[in-house]
């Protein structure tokens, strides 16, 4: 070897400033015994001289105050000239020497991974995590490119846009590489040790898969998770999940697909026996001491062998960061934020983001409202953080209004122009039919198989771009802006009722607007409904979905002759509602209609708790009609009332009206999800063309990219290699995502007052539907999954959405961490007459699964009376 | 000054009776696979406020009468560019990197 390549036992800790931090950290591991993969590492000064020869070190260095569209492709054409330049003869021959070593010792069969080792990673306050290049499945002949590729990473767009956010010097970072052999892991995984979630240190968590770990790191798997105590390493909760799918550690050839299925006997059992579980905990624990923090440590089992591929620490623990570099002023946009709890990928942000007008941007794969463009077109003296209350709909605004007479000309000029643009449509749903947008199924039909437009344009025909005698192509989304005259309705309604029956009960309002017919959420309710008692007639259907899991039992259905009618029934379902899915908005999420299993999840569910559901469906609207004969009766004794019922036509239009728009607001989504589902099968047509092409490598990769890059990708002016780190990086940033709670506003300096310590037993949220309820707490945090709500038990979930409408059939209140009154779970809750309280923040982590919990509707409040065995 | 409110006003109303018109003739399209029962209220709805902006033209005389036809025939030009308009709103895919 020469003084550009050393073995990795040979790297110290002192050495990061030339190995980088990976490698200094992995030589540190391998030096004290811990069961490092074997390799090499091409240290950082001949990265560095190879930019020198190559010209384009000065190059670098000028990054530095780029406007972002200047930096990318300034840093696109960089890494080009990067990767395709030769490796000097000296360092080649260096390098080839120290692979040929390497596969003499592991076995000539042995491939390697390439992993970027730069010398700011993992500085106190940064992760790189993912920014830079790694590379599996490198044989001899690809070595040097991949060692190319890694070196150019320190140059990807997003990696400068890092180093510039966090004020480190461009100049100041160089590259090293590190090269092992790559182990050929039966189970592999990641320990934190402590967990990244809660930031609680008294425990282990670890997650596991078949095959390699990458997968759980990018998130194309759910892995099973282990949370063991940190003390005694007793297992504290164990989550076994569904493994559909595993990253091979082999290859056939190198057009062959990354991703493949676990076998079907696996998919659901345990990756880790009790004493695998412990070793990997002690083995974390351990580079938590060595390294005297704690640590998030990625780790593999061949065999009977366990290997350690890296330990760092925890960067984000206890941070809940995710939009620190963004400018301007914006405000999570909560009456949507219940379709969007989960961070949406890069592809659905940018095709949705098609729709919007410069008021709406995803940051953090979550919406947000622009606080400045909406701030002069609000008529009252208000601060930022009042206003952004405001527009979170948080109950914080309850100060009276100040009218402000600079800005109130723009606002009238603002309203002059709203009205005038969506007057028509606001005529036109006044008062329609419940099947006014039916027609829309076969529009969506139409523009789906119009070869002539792209899936963009596509998806703004049936949005938002409508033709002029085609009007229902834009009813399903604006019809959402007509349905927000149900606020001065219910207005109006409360103003009359507190003026003319002020002894009412506090909840009238919310009772007297519930229970409409009509409501198509709850009709796929009773879908499952129906389905189930058709299942219980039939023997076979039944005996099917309860001895089967979801997945298997549809193929068991369909061949079994005596679950004919079952099957039939399924399918007229699925003809109606197989467009929607958990997580709808997300055009990566598999329609009902593509895998059933949800729907046949629910079946099931309702065949094991054996209810009568239609007792429930009616108790919404019985409560409504005994209310409205108390109103009337109270509102006799008023002068003339008797004669002309005056007073009593006023409260019942305007709790029709105010009926009539929530209910219209809930079926828009119904139709809103066709046009997702339309987009859906466009991007998987061309998803599957890509993959046949070798342009991608797994499943899904696709929603990983922005629409652009897939239309370079069909013309072959991107490929794989260019959007192979992309996609990685990119997946990263979506698990970590989806781990932090976004923040409702960014860029608004916030004067919370210092609050008193939450009462521990009472948990405060808004009123969604009304009545009191006490019983048992469940908390689900995934319908698809947890199928164990049992009758009567008070649902706690973090949100919902259409997916969930089966469970609260049998659940007695419901419980919901985001949400509103126009939610879903609000709206359900109110048809379905049961108590809802939303926005309760962290309510699936405060109300333990098994409390006893009263839910008060009305007043928004839960509070938690105690454990009960069981 | 009271004739030009007046003609503001009538041009207001032209903006609004057009609006409602146009609302009723797309309810033609709306309720067209029901339009078999539907058709009572459809034409209600044409007739009435066709008939409410035919009267109210015949009604007035001169420059009143411009302005309120001023007001149908500005709505009626501004609800079309709508259809051009929308696309200048909406965003474009995020260019290539």
């Amino acid at each position: 070897m020469n003084d550009s390549v050393l073995p990795l036992e040979d790297v110290r800790a002192a050495d990061a400033g030339s190995a980088g931090g990976k490698a200094a950290n992995l030589g540190e591991m391998a030096r004290s015994g811990f069961p490092v993969p074997p390799g090499f590492v091409v240290l950082s000064h001949a990265g560095h001289a190879f930019f020198e020869a190559l010209g384009v070190a000065g190059a670098l260095a000028g990054l530095q105050n780029l406007p972002p569209a200047g930096l990318a492709s300034r840093c696109s054409a960089l890494q080009r000239r990067i990767v395709d330049a030769e490796v000097q003869a000296p360092l080649a021959d260096a390098i080839r020497e120290a692979h040929a070593r390497l596969m003499a010792a592991c076995g000539a069969d042995t491939t390697c991974v390439v992993r970027s080792s730069a010398t700011a990673e993992d500085l106190p306050g940064a992760s790189f995590a993912g920014q830079h290049g790694t590379y599996y499945y490198v044989d001899a002949g690809r070595l040097l490119e991949m060692i190319r590729h890694c070196w150019a990473s320190l140059w990807s767009r997003e990696a400068v846009s890092y180093r510039s956010t966090h004020g480190i010097p461009h100049e100041s970072v160089r590259m090293a590489v590190v090269v092992q052999e790559m182990v050929r892991a039966d189970v592999s995984g990641v320990a934190f040790t402590a967990n990244p979630v809660t930031g609680e240190r008294a425990e282990v968590v670890i997650e596991s898969s078949f095959g390699m770990g990458a997968a759980i790191v990018d998130g194309r798997v759910t892995p099973d998770r282990y949370v063991v105590a940190r003390d005694g390493l007793g297992l504290r909760e164990r989550r076994i999940a569904h493994k559909r799918l595993m990253v091979p550690t082999r290859l056939p050839d190198e057009r062959a697909e990354r991703l493949v299925a676990v076998p079907h006997e696996k998919q659901r059992s345990e990756t880790l026996g009790a004493e695998q579980i412990r070793t990997v905990a002690r083995w974390a624990l351990r580079c938590e001491e060595r390294f005297g923090a704690p640590q998030d440590v990625e780790w593999a089992i061949a065999g009977d062998r366990f290997h350690l591929f890296q330990s760092r620490p925890i960067t984000t623990l206890g941070r809940e960061e995710g939009a620190t570099a963004v400018k301007g002023k914006w405000v999570l946009f909560k009456a949507v934020a219940e379709n969007f709890t989960d961070p949406i990928t890069p592809l659905t942000a940018d095709l949705l983001s098609v729709l919007f007008g410069p008021g709406l941007r995803f940051i953090g794969g979550r919406l947000y409202m622009n606080l400045e463009l909406l701030a002069p077109l609000v008529p009252f003296e208000m601060s930022d953080e009042t206003l952004a209350d405001a527009l979170y709909l948080t109950a914080r605004t309850a100060a009276p209004l100040r009218l402000s007479l600079r800005k109130l000309p723009l606002a009238l000029l603002a309203g002059l122009l709203f009205h005038l643009s969506v007057g028509v449509l606001l005529a036109r749903t006044r008062a329609m039919p419940d099947g006014f947008m039916a027609a829309y199924r076969s529009l969506c039909r139409r523009v789906g198989d119009d070869a002539t437009l792209d899936a963009v344009q596509a998806l703004q025909r049936v949005t938002v771009l409508p033709r002029l005698l085609d009007p229902l192509g834009h009813m399903a989304m604006m019809v959402n802006v007509s349905s927000l005259r149900f606020a001065p309705w219910m207005a109006a309604l409360k103003h009359m009722l507190m003026r003319w029956v002020p002894g009412l009960r506090p909840d009238a309002v919310a009772v007297l607007c519930s229970g409409s017919e009509g409501v198509l959420s709850a009709e796929m309710g009773r879908g499952i409904g129906v389905l189930a008692s058709e299942a219980r007639r039939e023997a076979a259907a039944r005996d099917i979905l309860l001895r089967h899991e979801p997945g298997e039992a549809l193929a068991q259905l369909r061949r079994d002759p005596g679950a004919r009618g079952f099957v039939e029934r399924l399918d007229a379902f699925l003809a109606v509602h197989g467009h929607r899915a958990i997580k709808e908005f997300e055009i990566r999420t598999a329609r009902w209609e593509e895998d059933p299993a949800p729907v046949l999840g629910m079946v099931r569910n309702y065949l094991l708790v054996d209810k009568d559901e239609g007792v429930r469906e009616q108790k919404g609207a019985r409560e409504r009609r005994e209310l409205e004969a108390e109103v009337r009766r109270a509102l006799e004794v008023r002068p003339l009332e008797r004669r002309l019922r005056l007073r009593w036509r006023l409260v019942h239009l305007a709790a029709r009206r105010a009926r009539y728009y929530l209910k219209l607001r809930e079926n828009s989504r119904f139709y809103h999800i066709m046009a997702i589902g339309l987009l859906r099968k466009r991007v998987l047509a061309i998803e599957a063309e890509l993959r046949g092409r070798g342009s991608l490598k797994c499943k899904d990769d696709v929603f990983f990219l922005r629409w652009n890059e897939v239309a370079a990708l069909r013309a072959g002016a991107l490929g794989w290699t260019d959007v192979e780190d992309r996609i990685r990086q990119r997946r990263l940033e979506h698990v970590r995502l989806a781990k932090v709670t976004p923040p409702r506003t960014i860029g608004i300096e916030r004067s919370d007052p210092v609050a008193a310590a939450p009462a521990l037993d009472r948990l405060e949220g808004q009123s969604a539907s009304p009545g009191r309820y006490e019983g048992v707490a469940r908390v689900i945090l995934d319908p698809s999954v947890d199928l164990t709500l049992r009758p009567g038990e008070v649902l706690v979930a973090p949100y919902t959405d259409p997916a969930w409408t089966p469970l609260f059939l049998v659940a007695g209140a419901a419980v919901v961490e985001v949400g509103s009154y126009l939610s879903h779970a609000g709206t359900v809750a109110r048809e379905y007459g049961l108590p809802c309280v939303v926005d309760v923040p962290d309510c699936t982590r405060r109300i333990p699964s098994g409390a006893r919990v009263q839910v008060d509707g009305g007043a928004g409040v839960v509070r938690i009376l105690g454990e009960t065995a069981g | 000054m009271t004739a030009w409110l007046a003609d503001a006003a009538l041009f207001a109303g032209g903006v609004y009776l057009c609006l409602r018109l146009i609302a009723a003739a797309y309810r033609l399209l709306d309720l067209w696979y029901t339009i078999r029962t539907a058709y009572p209220a459809v034409l209600r709805g044409i007739l009435g406020w066709g008939g409410a902006a035919a009267a109210t033209a015949a009604v007035l005389e001169g420059r009143h009468r411009l302005a309120f036809l001023l007001g149908l025939l500005a709505f009626l030009l501004f609800y079309l560019s709508l259809y051009r308009l929308r696309h200048l709103v909406l965003r474009k895919p995020a260019p290539l990197e």
